[in-house]
């Protein structure tokens, strides 16, 4: 017993002698005052109407009604704030908003009344809280130039906007984004975060340079929206998130109403669990990644698990196919269904190219070159569509192929009657084990992915923070960074 | 007058005749006309007495003609209503060969001579019609109330397109003609008076008046006047359209008419009516109150459950009755009324667009145009209008008249939409979508005026009109089902969106006129000045509410029947509505107007009106926003300083020359000028409280040759200067979408050349007129494409194009055949109108535009009794079934190859829209007293 707690003893000795030895340079860390802009924000009542200042740490606020922060203001949560929201709520952003959570301390923006969250598997979306849009979410004018979310859970949102308070280009009776940015000058940072619940869309960028990286987003949308929907004029990176049961696509880019720069936007290690079922589309717009409309971008080292389609490259109208790049994505499906759709085929035209570094390996025996490559399916006519796309193969070699073995997440799904049916997070841990196979199968190579890094922001506390591309697949990697939930 | 001996002197003629008959040889011929106002009768009968063959009826240029007259002594006989019988001898003797005799006849009441200030003539004729064209002091078409009895239209807005220069828009449910476009003018630019009256519009945004809620029944004339003198409002570019409806007669009259007819396309295909017994003229929030929550229960479905059948037979009625009492017929009052009960549609094929065109292939050469469904449509559209009028005028003595009139119009429109087909663009591509639209547009209008002419002294006589009108609509529960759909069994149920709305527009005028006028030698100088006000008020009310469709056991909902279709309101907030917003919104509007003018006519050679006219405007306008909302209220003030010139040089008595120099304005629409926000079907539409009404100079020159008094020729040029045109266009500001909103467009010009024709030959006669319309604007336009580094980008360009609506040819042609012996009228009528730009894109080089249409028409009425005057009458319209075809003027990539379209048949064109409406008959009697 002795000699066993020597050893141990031993052991943990080397073990911090190593530990020293291999850090070089000095691991000092300092206590810093937290930010501060502004005047204290009060908690004594609750808020309405026009609000700045900061949100001290460790307090809670309640909307008692619309809130604005104007033009010019800027409104500041510290680490550690809750901030309750009446039913029908908004938060109107005109200036800038910041929610400064940390790991210790994240944030709360969530509903004023205590809402079941009903994570089990198969909870009925009808009744679901999630999807009942209790408060309408985070607007922000074409004015607002920055929106700054670390650590911090946004829930229940996608109300419709009431009589008389709506962001520009909204009206009363519409239903609201969880999240929505307008300024194409204007920086929208989320990071670190968790989304749960809205109705539509849970983050739309109509416009704008963004960083959305390392969110959990659960139940997006309750029978359409994306999780994070970009259209005309928004560049930025979407990495490292985890999304679960969206309705149509985890992550989404089009140049829909472009007004001057072009769309642009990578993709790169995201998690997609059972995305794209919740649709009332019949043909459906998609389940996990998708370009169209004239975006482009950058799409690596994405696992998908069990959705609609694979990523889509959308013909009609087409993406801006010649300046899209993308492989090194990891598919995985339980059914004939969903593997048949890894590359996703008629009626949703798409002209996604199977990629040699893709996993599974989609080889020419069932993807011959004439008919799934290049030359063959990046044909334009006079308008940029392609007359030829991606056609109906026969995927059954693929089913329950390449489990990416999660930490808690038995696959194949047992015990539900639709992928549907796996909206939220809950208990299940989508980390890899260290046996699997989505393991170094990714892409660091720059010259395949490299951040675009758009936001301007420089602020050390509020810039966005970049992580690399990993080669680990999915959000979560292997040396414990990525996705940190 | 009588010469009893006549019958002997023709017993005797007769007795000569018979032995030298073969030496029958003389013509006798000339014209009958009015003695008064020497304007020809048409229809008059002429015979020789006691002789049965020998007879004629004077023609459309009161012509006349007897041939084969033996030589002798006769009394040649004259009659037509209302006008004493007239008898002449006519000797013809051995070397005659061709005897001209004009007639005039008197007319048999001279009742009204007494009166002074009745100018009265029969106002309804094509005489009454081209005296005014020559009278007047600016450029005026008018046709009279006899030529639209002969049209086949059966609505103002029909017969206004056959006014040289004016083409209508047309509605894409019916194809039936509906806003004036005046010389290449946009409706907003033009104004419609009833009775001299400006009238407000039941449209919910605008000013302009829909004309095909007014029956052509009711009018005695309709007189289109392209300048305005200072004494007319000054806010018409195109032109002023003014509705003048029956006056009281001078006699007892009586006029019925009833006619029964069918369309082709119901015929040939079925009518969906929808049940709108549980349709609610208000929302439910209206009801109920705003804090109250709706939820699916409220909304019942009947509406949107679609019957089809063929309808009963279009019906047209109409009746008027009019007298004079008291002791020297001193009140007079007409009272008419007009109901048409129709049932038509429209087949058609729709390309809806993707908001943004492609960026193409090649390197600038952006804004290919895509589109996201086909739509197969099919509109079957109920129309029941209603015109009821009454007019009374009171001669209080010589020189003091008092009238009052009052009309009301009513036009309710039952809609219903099919459209399926599939969506071959955009993210829900393959899509079988279907939809069903039901929707009720009920527009009415109230006027009531009450008029004083008063003559003061020789030279001095004031006008004064009191006048209250009223314009609204309801538009309840217009509601759309949608389902889409992969499987033909298994369409999935979509959102149903239900939108009420209603407005009223109310105007309180008063107008005051007095003149004054002086012989000076050989000269006259009349002075006239006047004003007016006006307080205006508008009302709009919207909500809309959008129905979700349940799951069904937490998947998406299969539809079977409407009525077993199961709702919710997601969020349960959703039972609100769309409560209050900016497109609820209240104007008032204050007008106050006075002008100055003079007229000087020198030796009746050289007229010159020359004068000002002032408008100050004040409007303003409040929306339910919050203070927090920018433009929530405004107010917009000016003053406009508008002169005009107005020179006619009288060539010969029937020829004029014309030249006039005018100023005008156009407000922008009520709506325009609040900060609306509404979704479109491709673009969101805002409004612009920034705003400016468009000011603009206009040139008229204008040759009249008026050969007879039914004929006419008038040769025309116009120039137009316009300032700060409105037209929609992309803006960026406030909004991350690109949203349109009408703006204001720097300078644009409007020129042209006008010709009218109308020439009677005896029995045949001809009505032509061509117009050619060149405009000029520069607006911003979006263009979208790749440049040099392979970037896909999008910027602003200017583009210069013909402004909305205007044609570049316009013609009509009609061809007449009026034989009054034997009753009958002939008529065939075609209208060609060039292409036009139906809709202004917001992108580079994809404007729509309508391809040349020409439709032809019948119509013609023959009279069946001689005793009374019952005639049968028939119109028949489109009976070519013209087709209305838009494209987009691109190279067509959807000419042939994977994404062929259907119906392309050019490879340099890209059709978009495809709309057929088939013929329409029309038969029925009219009887007059």
């Amino acid at each position: 017993m002795k000699s066993r707690i020597l050893l141990f003893g031993a052991l943990l000795l080397a073990a911090g002698f190593f530990q020293v030895s291999c850090n070089k340079e000095d691991n000092i860390t300092i206590s810093k005052p937290p930010l501060v802009i502004g005047q204290e924000v009060s908690d004594a009542a609750p808020l309405s109407g026009s609000v700045k200042g900061t949100m001290l740490s460790g307090k809670m606020y309640v909307l008692g009604g619309n809130i604005t922060v104007n033009e010019g203001d800027t409104l500041l949560m510290q680490p550690g704030v809750t901030l309750k929201v009446g039913k029908g709520l908004t938060i109107l952003v005109k200036g800038v908003f910041i929610s400064l959570g940390s790991k210790a301390k994240p944030n709360w923006i969530t509903a004023a009344e205590t809402q079941s969250k009903t994570d089990q598997v198969g909870a009925n979306p009808a009744t679901d809280p999630a999807f009942s849009g209790y408060w309408t979410g985070i607007q922000c004018d074409p004015t607002c130039t920055l929106l700054d979310l670390k650590w911090t859970h946004i829930e229940f949102t996608g109300g419709n906007f009431g009589a008389d308070f709506f962001p520009a280009g909204e009206a009363a009776g519409n239903g609201a984004k969880g999240i929505l940015f307008q300024n194409p000058d204007g920086d929208f940072i989320l990071e670190d975060s968790w989304l749960y619940g809205t109705i539509d869309d849970q983050i739309r960028v109509s416009k704008g340079r963004f960083s959305v990286m390392r969110n959990t987003f659960e139940k997006s949308g309750f029978t359409g929206g994306d999780a994070v929907n970009v259209k005309g004029s928004s560049i930025g990176d979407m990495a490292y998130n985890l999304f679960i049961g969206t309705a149509t696509n985890g992550t989404k880019a089009s140049n829909k109403s472009s007004a001057g720069a072009q769309t642009n936007v990578n993709m790169y290690n995201n998690t997609y669990i059972c995305g794209g079922y919740r649709q009332k589309d019949p043909t459906g717009r998609g389940g996990s990644l998708n370009y169209e409309e004239g975006a482009k971008g950058k799409a690596f080292n994405n696992l998908m698990v069990n959705c609609r389609v694979g990523l889509r490259i959308h013909n009609k109208p087409h993406a801006d196919i010649t300046n899209m790049k993308y492989g090194y994505n990891y598919n995985y499906g339980d059914s004939l269904r969903v593997c048949n759709n890894i590359y996703p085929v008629d009626p949703t035209t798409s002209v996604t190219i199977p990629q040699s570094t893709d996993i599974p390996t989609p080889t020419s025996d069932i993807f011959p070159a004439d008919k799934y490559g290049e030359a063959f399916l990046y044909v334009q006519d006079g308008s940029g569509d392609c007359p030829n796309i991606v056609q109906p193969y026969d995927g059954s070699s693929f089913v329950g192929k390449n489990n990416p073995l999660f930490a808690n997440f038995p696959l194949p799904i047992s015990g539900i009657s639709h992928l549907s049916d796996v909206s939220a997070v809950g208990t299940f841990d989508f980390h890899l084990k260290a046996s699997s196979p989505a393991i170094g199968k990714g892409t660091s190579n720059a010259s395949n992915i490299n951040p675009l890094a758009a936001t301007l922001v420089t602020n050390e506390d509020l810039k966005a923070t970049i992580t690399q591309p990993g080669v680990d697949m999915g959000c979560f990697q292997i040396n414990g960074t990525g996705n940190m939930h | 007058m009588r010469n009893r001996y006549t019958n002997l002197s023709i017993v005797i003629a007769f007795l000569t005749i018979v032995p030298f008959a073969t030496s029958w040889a003389a013509t006798i011929k000339g014209h009958i006309s009015d003695a008064n106002q020497q304007e020809p009768i048409i229809g008059a009968i002429l015979y020789i007495k006691d002789n049965n063959s020998l007879h004629d009826v004077s023609g459309l240029d009161g012509s006349y003609i007897l041939r084969n007259i033996p030589i002798g002594t006769f009394t040649l006989v004259v009659s037509y209503i209302g006008y004493a019988e007239f008898e002449a001898e006519i000797e013809v003797g051995d070397n005659s060969d061709v005897i001209v005799k004009d007639i005039s006849l008197i007319l048999a009441s001279t009742h009204l001579d007494q009166v002074i200030v009745v100018g009265k003539g029969n106002g309804e004729t094509d005489i009454h019609a081209r005296s005014i064209e020559k009278r007047s002091d600016n450029v005026v078409n008018v046709i009279s109330s006899r030529s639209i009895d002969l049209l086949p239209d059966i609505t103002a807005a029909g017969v206004l397109q056959r006014v040289a220069g004016v083409t209508m828009q047309k509605t894409s449910n019916s194809g039936e003609a509906q806003y004036a476009i005046i010389r290449g003018m946009d409706k907003r630019y033009n104004y419609t008076l009833v009775n001299g009256i400006k009238i407000p519009s039941p449209d919910n945004k605008n000013r302009y008046v829909p004309m095909d809620i007014f029956p052509s029944e009711l009018l005695a004339r309709i007189e289109v006047s392209k300048s305005l003198t200072p004494d007319m409002e000054g806010d018409a570019i195109g032109g002023a359209m003014n509705l003048v409806l029956k006056d009281a007669p001078d006699h007892m009259l009586l006029k019925a008419s009833f006619a029964l007819g069918y369309n082709q396309l119901l015929i040939d295909r079925s009518f969906y009516s929808f049940d709108r017994s549980e349709v609610q003229r208000k929302s439910f929030s209206e009801i109920k109150g705003k804090d109250v929550l709706a939820t699916p229960a409220d909304f019942p479905v009947s509406n949107l459950k679609f019957t089809p059948g063929h309808p009963q037979p279009n019906m047209t009625a109409s009746l008027s009755i009019g007298n004079r009492f008291l002791p020297k017929e001193k009140l007079g009052i007409i009272i008419s009324g007009s109901y048409q009960n129709t049932y038509g549609g429209a087949n058609s094929i729709f390309f809806s667009p993707n908001s943004q065109p492609s960026e193409g292939t090649k390197p600038f050469e952006g804004n290919k145009p895509t589109f996201d469904n086909i739509e197969n449509r099919t509109y079957s559209t109920h129309q029941v209008r209603l015109g009821l009028h009454m007019k009374s005028d009171f001669i209080l003595n010589r020189t003091n008249k008092l009238s009052l009139y009052a009309a009301y119009f009513q036009l309710d429109k039952y809609l219903s939409r099919h459209s399926e087909g599939p969506v071959i663009n955009g993210s829900g591509v393959g899509n079988y979508i279907a939809r069903d639209r039901s929707q009720s547009d009920l527009k009415r209008i109230f006027n009531t005026t009450l008029q004083g002419n008063h003559q003061f002294t020789s030279g001095l006589t004031v006008d004064w009109t009191a006048a209250y009108s009223r314009a609204w609509a309801f538009n309840p529960d217009e509601a759309e089902l949608q389902v889409n759909s992969t499987q033909i069994d298994k369409p999935i149920l979509q959102s149903l969106p239900r939108i009420w709305q209603h407005n009223t527009d109310q105007d309180i005028s008063g107008y005051v006129n007095a003149g004054y006028a002086i012989n000076l030698d050989q000269n006259r100088i009349e002075f006239k000045a006047g004003g007016m006000y006006r307080h205006k008020n508008r009302e709009n009310y919207y909500n809309n509410y959008s129905l979700s469709p349940a799951l069904i056991n937490g998947q998406p909902q299969v539809f079977t029947t409407i009525e077993a279709a199961q709702w919710e309101f997601r969020p349960v907030e959703g039972g609100y509505g769309s409560q209050v917003n900016q497109n609820d919104y209240n104007v008032t509007e204050n007008i106050m107007a006075y002008y100055a003018e003079f007229k000087a006519i020198h030796k009746e050679k050289l007229s010159l009106l020359a004068g000002v006219r002032f408008e100050h405007t004040d409007l303003s306008y409040t929306t339910p926003m919050p203070i927090s909302f920018e433009g929530r209220a405004g107010t917009q003030q000016y003053l406009d300083v508008l002169p005009g010139v107005h020179l006619k040089y009288i060539l010969k008595t029937d020829q004029n020359l014309r030249l006039s120099f005018f100023s005008s304005i156009s407000r922008p629409g009520f709506f325009e000028v609040t900060p609306y926000l509404i979704n479109g079907d491709y673009f969101d539409e805002m409004g612009n409280p920034y705003l400016r009404r468009t000011t603009v100079q206009n040139l008229d020159l204008r040759y009249e040759w008026f050969t007879k008094s039914t004929d006419e020729l008038l040769v025309g040029v116009f120039y137009k200067l316009i300032t700060d045109p409105i037209e929609y266009s992309f803006v960026r500001a406030g909004s991350s979408k690109l949203n349109l909103q009408p703006q204001n467009f720097g300078d644009a010009t409007n020129y042209g050349f006008e010709m009218v024709l109308i020439k009677y030959i005896k029995t045949f006669g001809v009505s032509a007129n061509y117009t050619y319309t060149k405009s000029k604007i520069t607006t911003n336009k979006q263009n979208y494409y790749i440049d040099g580094n392979s970037n896909i980008v999008s910027d602003v360009v200017e583009q210069t194009r013909p402004l909305q609506g205007q044609a570049d040819h316009i013609a009509n042609l009609s061809l007449l055949y009026k034989n009054p012996e034997i009753g009958l009228d002939l008529q065939v009528s075609g209208i060609y109108t060039g292409r036009l730009i139906s809709q202004v894109s917001p992108y580079f080089g994809l404007d729509y535009w309508e391809y040349p249409v020409t439709t032809v028409d019948l119509s013609f009425e023959k009279k069946i009794s001689k005793k009374i005057n019952l005639s049968v009458y028939g119109k028949a319209r489109n009976i070519f079934n013209a087709k209305a075809i838009t494209r987009i003027r691109r190279e067509n990539t959807y000419y042939d190859g994977t994404f062929k379209l259907p119906e392309q048949d050019d490879p340099h064109t890209i059709v978009v829209r495809k709309e057929e409406y088939r013929p329409n008959y029309l038969l029925g009697i009219r009887y007059s007293y």
